[in-house]
This record gives C-alpha cells, sequence and structure tokens, in this order.
C-alpha cells in the first residue's frame, strides 16, 4: 500500500503581479516504510513540497493522500489532529522554543500524544540518547552548539513515532560521522517502527541509506539517473 | 505543568523587569479603583462608628427663645419617641486672639461632660471641666490661644467672659467647627466653641434655669415628629435631623467624593495598563508566532495555544492584583486620613467588604486577559506557515534623517521611525499616561483660581450678624461704629437658614434677603435674571433641588412657609443659596428688620482694624472679614495640594514603567543590532547614546501630547468632581503645561534605563547563536 499518493499537485506563490510556479503537477508515490531522498537547485520548491505533505500549506490543484487519506481538503482542525498523529516534522531552521530545554523540546511533540508522565520522560529521553545528547538534556537550545540543536530537532520528530517524518536538511550541520550514526539510527527505526521518511537534503553521501532519490526540477519529481 | 505552559512561564521570567512594569502599571490602575470603592466604604465606616460611639444626637432642636430647663427635661423624659436626651443653653460671642484677630465664639452651657449620654465628647488634651468659671474647647484653635490651660476672653452680649481651658475636646456636633457654614465647606480655625457649666451661660443672659437647646437620640421606634411637636409649645425655631446635620453632610461628601473621582481615575489608568498589556502582548506573540507554527506543526490545536499565553496573562493578572491590593490598601488609609485630616482627625475603622477587592481584580483581570488574548488569537487564526515564516525583525520603515549627525545620532533618529505604527501608539499612550500626571497640576490650578475668583467676587469686605433683629434702617456706618468716609456701603441683609423643597426633593440651604443684593456680589447668572422679586438659588442648590427659573420653591423655617417663585440660578462654587428681597421674606422676619450687615470699606487694606471696631458694637455677634474667608480656603486647598501631589506622583511612576515597558520592546527586537555594535567594537556608552537619542525624541513628542491631555482628563476629573461636590471650569494655565511637559520629559527620558540596561545585558554570543540559528 502506498503511504504517500501524491498527484498532479500545483502549487505556485503570488507576490504582487508576479506569480511563482513552484510545483508543477508533481507526482509521487512511496511504498511503506521507504525512506526517500529528495535533492534539487536551491529555491526548486523543496521546503515547499513538504509543507504541503505537512499539510501546513495548501496546494491549488492535486491530491495527496497519506496512509490511505485524502489531505488536501480537510479543515483546520483535521490537519491537526493529522499532524498530531502521523507527521513528525525537522525543519531546515531546528525551530526549538528558547524557553524550553532540550528534554522538554522533544516532550512537548509527545505531550498530545502520551499522557503518562513518567511514560513521557522516558520517551523523550531514550531518542535523545539515541542521537548522543545524553549530558545535553537539560541544557537549553542557545546552550547547544548548531548540531546540537539539529539533533534535538531530530529526536523530538522521531520520539513522537508517527507514520510519516518530512525532514528538511536534517544533517545539514552535522559532520559526516555524526550523520552516517543518525542516518543509521534512523534506517533502523525505519523498519522497527515502520516509519516513510522523506528527506530533503544536498548532502549525496546520504544516497547510500536511501531507497530512493528524486530530483525536484521544473517544479515535478525527476528520478536520478546514478 | 506541561511544557508549552512551562515555556510561557520561562519566557515571562526571562522579562521579569517588564512583567513587573506591567503588572504594577495594572496593579496601580486596580489600586485607584480599589482605593476609590473601599476609600468610601472606610469613610463611610469610620464616620458611622465614630457618630454612633459618641452618641451623636438624632435630632437637634433649637427654641426661639430661652426656655425653662426643667419644663423641657420633662417632656423629654416623658415622651416614648425620645431615649437619651439633654437640654443646653448656646449663646453667641467674640473672641479676640493674643495677635488681635477676633473669631466667633459658640459658647454652650450644659451639664456634666464626663457623665454625658448624648454628644459625648472625647478628651485630646487635659481634662473635662468640674466647676464654675472652667470650660472645654473643641480642639482645631489651638494656633489662636485657645489651648488646655489658657484662660481666655469671650465678649458676650459687652461683657467680657473669662473662661479657664481645662481641656480641648472633640465634639460630634462640631465635627467642623466652621463659623461660615453657609460657604458649604468647612473652613477650619474660624469658629471658638467652648463648653462651660450650664449655670455659667445662664448667668450670662440673667436667665435662671433656662435653655434655648434640646438634642436628643430617638427610641428604637421612636418618631422624630412626635417628639418635636411635643416639644412644639416651647417655640422651635429650627430642626436639624442628624442627616442634614453639616457634621454628617461634609463626611458624606467626603466619601462620595472619594467614590466618584478615584474610580474614574483609575479607569483611566486601566485604559493605559490595556494598551500597554496589548502592545507588549502582541510583540511579544508576535516574535513568538515562530514558535506558536511549531506547536501548531506538532498539531496543537488553537485553543491549547492560546490558553497558554493567557496563563502569561494570568500570571500579570496575579502579580497586578497584588499590587493591587497593597497599593489599593494603602491609597485608601492615605486618602482617609487625608479626607479626614482636612475636617478632623477621628480612628479609621476599616471595614471587611471584600466587593471593592473583586471589582478591582475582576476589572483587570479582563483587561490583561483580553489584551493578550486579541494578538493570540490573530496570530493562531493564520496559517501554520505563515507563522512558520514570520520573521522577528519584520520590515523597518527607512529613513534619511539626520543627515548630519554622528552616525549613532543618525542611527538613534532613524530608529525612531522605523515602525511609525508603534511610534504613534507609543507617544500616544505614553502621552495619556503623563496627561494623567499633568491632571492634577491643572486641577489644582483650576480649582484655586476658580475658588479665588468666587471669593474676589464678592464686592464686601467686612459681614457682620447680629444677636438680635435690628431695624435696617438704622443701620448704617456710624451704627456699626465706622468713620462714613471710611466704608463705600453698608447693605443690611436677613439671613436664615431654611430647608428649601421643590416638590418632594429637598435640601438645607441658607436664605439671603437684601433689597440691594445685586451690589454685594458680582453674580455670574446661568440661567434666568437676576430678580430678587423671586428667588435667585446658587447653582449648586439648583441642581441639587432640580429647580430652574419659572419653579416654585418653598422655603420652610420651622412651621413657617414662604413660597417664591426660580427667577434665576447664579454660579456659586458649593454654596446651597437662596439669594432674594428682604420683603418676600416677611412671614419669616419682620420685613423693616435685618439681622446683619454687608460692608464695603474704602480701603479693603483696613479691613482687620475696622473689624475690631464692628465687634465693638453690643448687637454685633460676629463680623467675617473676605480675607479670613480667602486665608481658610488657601490653608484647606494647601492640605488638597498634597494630596493632588501624591496622586501626581503615582501618574508619574507610571508614566515610568508604561514608557519604560513600550520602548523596551522596540529594544528587544533590536538584540541582533545591539550584539552586532557590540561585535563591531561599539562601547555600551555608544549603544545608550543610540536609545537615547530615540527616548529624547519621544520623550519630546509625548510631553506635547501630555498637555492637552492632561486639559482634556483633568476636565473628565472636574465633572465627576461636579456631582458630588461643585463644578468649576478646568483652565490650562501655563504653569501646569510648562511642568507637565519638563516632568513628562524628565520621566520619560528616565525610562530610557529599561531598554539601556537591557542592552548592556545582553550576551552577544548567546543572541547571535539563538537568533541566527533557529
Ligand atoms: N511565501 C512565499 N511567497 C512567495 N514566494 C515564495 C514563498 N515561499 C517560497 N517562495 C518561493 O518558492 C520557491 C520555492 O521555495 P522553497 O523554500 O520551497 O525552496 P527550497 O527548494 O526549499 O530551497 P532551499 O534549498 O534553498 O531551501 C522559491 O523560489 C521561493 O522564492
Ligand atoms: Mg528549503
Amino acid at each position: 500500500m502506498a503511504i504517500v499518493d501524491i498527484s498532479g499537485l500545483h502549487k505556485s506563490y503570488t507576490t504582487g503581479s508576479e506569480v511563482t510556479n513552484v510545483l508543477t503537477g508533481l507526482d509521487l508515490r512511496t511504498r511503506e516504510d521507504e525512506m526517500i531522498m529528495i535533492m534539487g537547485p536551491s529555491g526548486s520548491g523543496k521546503t515547499t513540497l513538504l509543507n504541503l505533505l505537512g499539510g501546513i500549506d495548501k496546494g491549488q490543484k492535486g491530491s495527496i493522500s497519506v496512509d490511505g487519506r485524502e489531505i488536501t481538503g480537510l479543515d483546520a482542525k483535521a490537519l491537526n489532529e493529522y499532524r498530531r498523529h502521523q507527521v513528525g516534522f525537522i525543519f531546515q531552521f531546528y525551530n526549538l522554543l528558547p524557553t524550553l530545554t532540550a528534554r522538554e523540546n522533544v516532550e512537548l511533540g509527545l505531550e498530545m500524544l502520551i499522557k503518562d508522565k513518567g511514560e513521557l520522560r522516558e520517551r523523550a529521553e531514550k531518542y535523545l540518547r539515541m542521537v548522543g545528547l545524553d549530558d545535553k538534556m537539560e541544557n537549553f537550545p542557545q546552550e547547544l552548539s548548531a548540531g546540537q540543536q539539529q539533533r534535538v530537532a531530530i529526536a523530538r520528530a522521531l520520539a513522537k513515532e508517527p507514520t510519516l517524518i518530512l525532514a528538511d536538511e536534517p544533517t545539514g550541520n552535522l559532520d559526516e560521522e555524526r550523520a552516517a550514526k543518525i542516518m543509521v539510527m534512523m534506517k533502523r527505526l525505519q523498519h522497527e517502527l515502520k516509519i516513510t521518511f522523506i528527506i530533503v537534503s544536498h548532502n549525496s553521501y546520504l544516497k547510500e541509506y536511501m531507497d530512493r532519490t528524486l530530483t525536484l526540477r521544473h517544479g515535478v519529481l525527476e528520478t536520478m539517473d546514478a | 505543568m506541561n511544557n508549552i505552559n512551562k515555556s510561557v512561564v520561562r519566557k515571562l521570567l526571562r522579562m521579569k523587569w517588564r512583567t513587573l512594569a506591567i503588572a504594577l502599571v495594572v496593579g496601580l490602575a486596580m489600586a485607584m479603583i480599589v482605593s476609590g470603592l473601599y476609600g468610601g466604604a472606610v469613610m463611610d465606616e469610620s464616620v458611622q462608628v465614630f457618630f454612633e460611639e459618641s452618641a451623636m444626637p438624632d435630632v437637634f432642636v433649637d427654641f426661639n427663645v430661652p426656655v425653662n430647663r426643667s419644663e423641657v427635661n420633662e417632656v423629654l423624659a416623658t415622651s416614648g419617641d425620645v431615649d437619651d436626651f439633654d437640654s443646653r443653653l448656646k449663646v453667641g460671642g467674640t473672641y479676640v486672639s493674643p495677635n488681635n484677630e477676633s473669631f466667633q465664639a459658640i459658647l454652650i452651657g450644659m451639664g456634666d461632660p464626663d457623665g454625658a449620654t448624648i454628644n459625648k465628647f472625647e478628651l485630646v488634651k487635659g481634662e473635662f471641666f468640674d466647676g464654675t468659671g472652667e470650660g472645654n474647647a473643641v480642639s482645631s484653635m489651638e494656633s489662636k490661644g485657645i489651648r488646655a490651660g489658657e484662660i481666655v476672653d469671650v465678649r458676650v452680649l459687652g461683657n467680657l467672659v473669662s473662661v479657664e481651658i481645662m481641656g480641648t475636646i472633640r465634639s460630634p456636633e462640631y465635627v467642623f467647627p466652621t463659623a461660615y457654614s453657609d460657604l458649604a465647606l468647612p473652613t477650619q480655625g474660624s469658629l471658638v466653641v467652648l463648653y462651660l457649666p450650664l449655670e455659667d451661660v445662664q448667668a450670662l443672659i440673667n436667665g435662671t434655669d433656662a435653655v434655648n437647646d434640646a438634642i436628643f437620640l430617638l427610641e428604637e421606634d421612636g418618631s422624630a415628629e412626635d417628639a418635636i411637636d411635643q416639644l412644639e409649645p416651647f417655640g422651635i425655631s429650627s430642626v436639624i435631623y442628624q442627616e442634614d446635620h453639616p457634621s454628617v453632610v461634609f463626611m458624606r461628601l467626603g466619601s462620595a467624593k472619594i467614590k466618584n473621582m478615584m474610580p474614574v481615575i483609575g479607569f483611566v489608568f486601566l485604559f493605559i495598563g490595556f494598551i500597554t498589556v496589548f502592545m507588549t502582548m502582541a510583540r511579544l506573540v508576535q516574535t513568538d508566532s515562530r514558535y506558536i507554527g511549531v506547536l501548531m506543526s506538532l498539531g496543537f490545536n488553537r485553543g491549547e495555544i492560546v490558553r497558554s499565553y493567557l496563563m502569561l496573562g494570568l500570571v500579570i493578572t496575579a502579580i497586578g492584583s497584588i499590587l493591587g491590593i497593597i497599593f489599593g490598601l494603602l491609597f485608601t488609609y492615605s486618602i482617609v486620613v487625608a479626607g479626614l485630616s482636612l475636617y478632623m482627625s477621628i480612628t479609621i475603622t476599616f471595614p471587611l467588604d471584600l466587593m471593592p477587592f473583586i471589582v478591582g481584580i475582576l476589572f483587570v483581570a479582563g483587561a490583561v486577559l483580553l489584551s493578550v488574548a486579541i494578538p493570540v488569537s490573530y496570530i493562531t487564526r493564520s496559517s501554520v506557515r505563515e507563522a512558520l515564516e514570520y520573521k522577528p525583525r519584520g520590515t523597518v520603515t527607512t529613513s534619511r534623517l539626520g543627515g548630519k549627525a554622528s552616525r549613532l545620532t543618525r542611527m538613534g533618529l532613524r530608529n525612531t521611525t522605523r515602525n511609525p505604527a508603534r511610534l504613534a501608539i507609543t507617544v500616544i499612550v505614553v502621552g495619556i499616561t503623563i496627561g494623567t500626571a499633568g491632571m492634577w497640576l491643572v486641577m489644582m490650578d483650576s480649582a484655586w483660581g476658580y475658588m479665588s475668583d468666587q471669593i474676589d467676587a464678592n464686592t464686601w469686605d467686612l459681614r457682620s450678624a447680629f444677636n438680635v433683629p435690628v431695624e435696617a434702617d438704622s443701620v448704617d456706618a456710624g451704627f456699626l461704629n465706622l468713620d462714613p468716609d471710611d466704608t463705600s456701603y453698608v447693605i443690611p441683609y436677613t439671613a436664615m437658614s431654611a430647608i428649601v423643597e421643590k416638590g418632594s426633593t429637598q435640601s438645607g440651604a441658607y436664605v439671603y434677603g437684601s433689597n440691594e443684593m445685586e451690589r454685594t456680589k458680582n453674580f455670574d447668572v446661568r440661567e434666568g435674571k437676576l430678580d430678587f422679586s423671586g428667588a435667585v438659588l446658587s447653582s449648586k442648590l439648583a441642581d441639587d433641588l432640580g429647580a430652574g427659573p419659572g419653579d416654585d420653591i418653598d422655603i420652610v423655617v420651622g412651621s413657617t412657609v414662604v413660597t417664591l417663585e426660580v427667577t434665576g440660578v447664579v454660579q456659586e462654587a458649593i454654596a446651597l443659596i437662596v439669594y432674594t428681597n428682604r420683603d418676600v421674606l416677611a412671614p419669616l422676619f419682620t420685613p423693616e428688620d435685618c439681622n446683619g450687615a454687608y460692608i464695603q470699606l474704602v480701603d479693603p487694606a483696613t479691613s482687620s482694624e475696622q473689624a475690631v471696631r464692628v465687634r465693638e458694637v453690643e448687637v454685633v455677634a460676629g463680623v467675617l472679614e473676605i480675607r479670613e474667608v480667602k486665608a481658610s480656603f488657601e490653608v484647606m486647598l494647601e492640605l488638597a495640594q498634597g494630596f493632588f501631589l501624591m496622586f501626581f506622583m503615582i501618574s508619574a511612576v507610571i508614566t515610568l514603567a508604561v514608557a519604560g515597558s513600550a520602548v523596551i520592546i522596540s529594544a528587544m527586537e533590536r538584540d541582533v543590532e545591539f550584539a552586532t555594535l557590540d561585535t563591531l567594537g561599539f562601547s555600551k556608552w555608544h549603544v545608550a547614546k543610540v536609545i537615547t537619542v530615540e527616548m529624547t525624541i519621544l520623550a519630546l513628542v509625548s510631553s506635547l501630547i501630555g498637555i492637552p491631555m492632561s486639559f482634556i482628563l483633568a476636565q473628565m476629573l472636574a465633572e465627576s468632581f461636579a456631582q458630588v461636590l461643585f463644578e468649576f471650569p478646568v483652565i490650562l494655565a501655563t504653569g501646569a503645561m510648562i511642568t507637565t511637559f519638563f516632568l513628562g520629559v524628565v520621566f520619560v527620558l528616565l525610562s530610557s534605563i529599561m531598554p539601556i540596561r537591557y542592552s548592556w545585558k545582553l550576551d552577544t554570543e548567546q543572541t547571535i547563536r539563538e537568533r541566527t540559528a533557529g
């Protein structure tokens, strides 16, 4: 069964009288627990695609179904539910809450799903350990390096154990060694928890972990020819 | 606490000074509302307790002529309506102080003061009188030589009486010992009230067992009317019920004033608080909008997010309420103390009344929560992407101001206008706040000026009252022991206190009858015309009665009623007065007679010497110098000034808090700029300079706005003042204008400490890391 099924997706931005056509009839089908990388030049619309998939922006035409459910027509409340239960975001700019510690930032994403405090904490700590932040759990974002902040953001998305993880440059600030460790971990989770990953990145060395790599160009996805 | 709330609370703790400043503004607003509502209640309660404990008589009866004491007491003792009672003998006289000023005196002969069960005294100093030649004085004239241990001489009916003052006391019937009750404001230090053994006073008028006054408390279900009817055969000249007694009326007036005025001020501050909180919250929420976006992307719904920010509002409300309660009690105390000391200190009783505090907290909570909810709901309404994309540093309106100035000055100048909308709101809010401070100065100036004008409108220099009716035609300079060459006019008048009724509305008032009334004062006609063949009412009386030209009013003295048509209404600050002709008062007073005279002197500077001469006349009970009236108003206004200054200071502190929290918002969004200046090698003094330039402009503009604001607000305050006391036109005097402007500038500049301190404390490294990475 296809977890993500996008067909004929159109998205354009209008600034004043100028119209930018970003996505022009994009199609994408993924298998269950597939890990896909999307590459493409800056400004090609990668973030835009993730936003549409995550239901935080709306396209003009086309359909997006996730786990068998069409999300393009959902109202704000249903989209909220959808994001809460099925999607994990890893933002290009980590978007951590500056007033919460690393652990609390991770817990924040889980609060809606897990009611038990102990369990909540356990889960948050487990994922922070997984991304190698055992000793930084009680630090505030401003006390962390960019790479560490990025890892908190990754832990926050993973800890939800959602159906779909949308990651925008998740390893942009990580060295190859650290990135590799994280990719191995994500790979394991992909199979253990049956999570579908859609990862935007410029780093071609990530390719080896991917089930598929696509390029976004001229508003549509093209299969990478090796 | 869940993490989303935790995040918001920590945010609040990070900006603790700003939170405190906002809380201070709303707290002070609440304190004003509370002290208004509660101050009135405290005053009412204190007055109530005072009158109860001192057994303030329910009814005061004066007889036309001295009557037999035993007979009066017999009637009162056997009346089923009367509980405790006393009958006394009152005579008027004159007291001349060691520095030769003369004052009206009232001598009241009574039984043992120590065992009194009605109109109980409280000793201020010394002891009660206990034998002939001794007496007690009502405290308030100590500075004029009426002190415990002194022997004072009072002239009564041409004789000099010496009284040894055993002690000074507080008497409920003379809480406001004033000689000029027709001026309707307690002017202290103008009346000598002495209580003496009854026999001593009886000896003065050669009246064995004589009394001319009865006071009593009613039985639980006793009828005042029935009791008065029983005394009717003795010939009653006046009856005053407790609720109409000057002591009670003035006290109530005081509490009504507080109840009316304070909430008005409170609401102005609440409005300022609302805008301050709103601006701060709007900015905070805008800055946070990315994080709000993150929360939404995590699946939090709108309600939960709004709720977490409302928590922030609740914290502000809670701190504000605590400050409000503390300051509210403090203000209440000082207002009541000031209010009562304006008259006379009585013990302050705080009733257990939670209502004012609940009302205050509700208003604060409402204002704060609303000002938080509006911007938050606005942001959560936008799409998640919009929220996520929001850049905290937003767009900046650029200008090329300050071309030739130094680079830092230029930066400060341009910073001022980078967000014109916010600049506009800021200067207006700060302007209003400065206005609330200036308002007090304007009020002070206007009240002072108006009162002086009112007093100056009188054309007489002396007003003398007679002990007995005198044939009006015989009253001239010679009669008054004056040289005709020294006087410009002598105008006889008849004065009496009466109840004035229009339909079912009634009011106590003074009636002045004179055939040359229009010469005694430059009347300022508000309605109708100056036709003294009918009744010309003072504006306060006309408003109280709801009467105007063409209406009929009844003037009731004892059992006699005179009906007059109202012909005009004249502006009169405070007094309840009916001006009319002597003739039309005929049923009340023999038209050929008068009981006083207005005197205009050729040289007003000699009024004191001339007053001494007039007092030597046997029938003269007292002489009032217009100079004295002015002096006692000034004493009162000086007391009020302290009060006004206190509020001025409070408003100034609020200005500081409002201006500070307004500008710190713009400082906070420039954190990266400050950090950048730091990395470029600028010192913290350079940064302070940039901020100061901006603050100076803000200070100048908002202080300019503050001037008209102070005028508008003073007018609002004056209006609520008019409903309880008197109305006066608000005048924007140059002095008040300059002071308001100057102090506004100073206080706003002082508040630049907040943004400067912020910029100095800023951690460059952390700012750059946090703000450029995420
Ligand atoms: N709110 C917006 N209004 C107008 N145009 C927009 C808006 N957001 C994005 N765009 C435009 O849409 C196009 C795609 O942007 P997007 O952020 O998806 O690119 P991207 O592929 O993620 O680039 P990068 O690799 O640099 O992150 C760009 O040309 C951008 O300028
Ligand atoms: Mg992007």
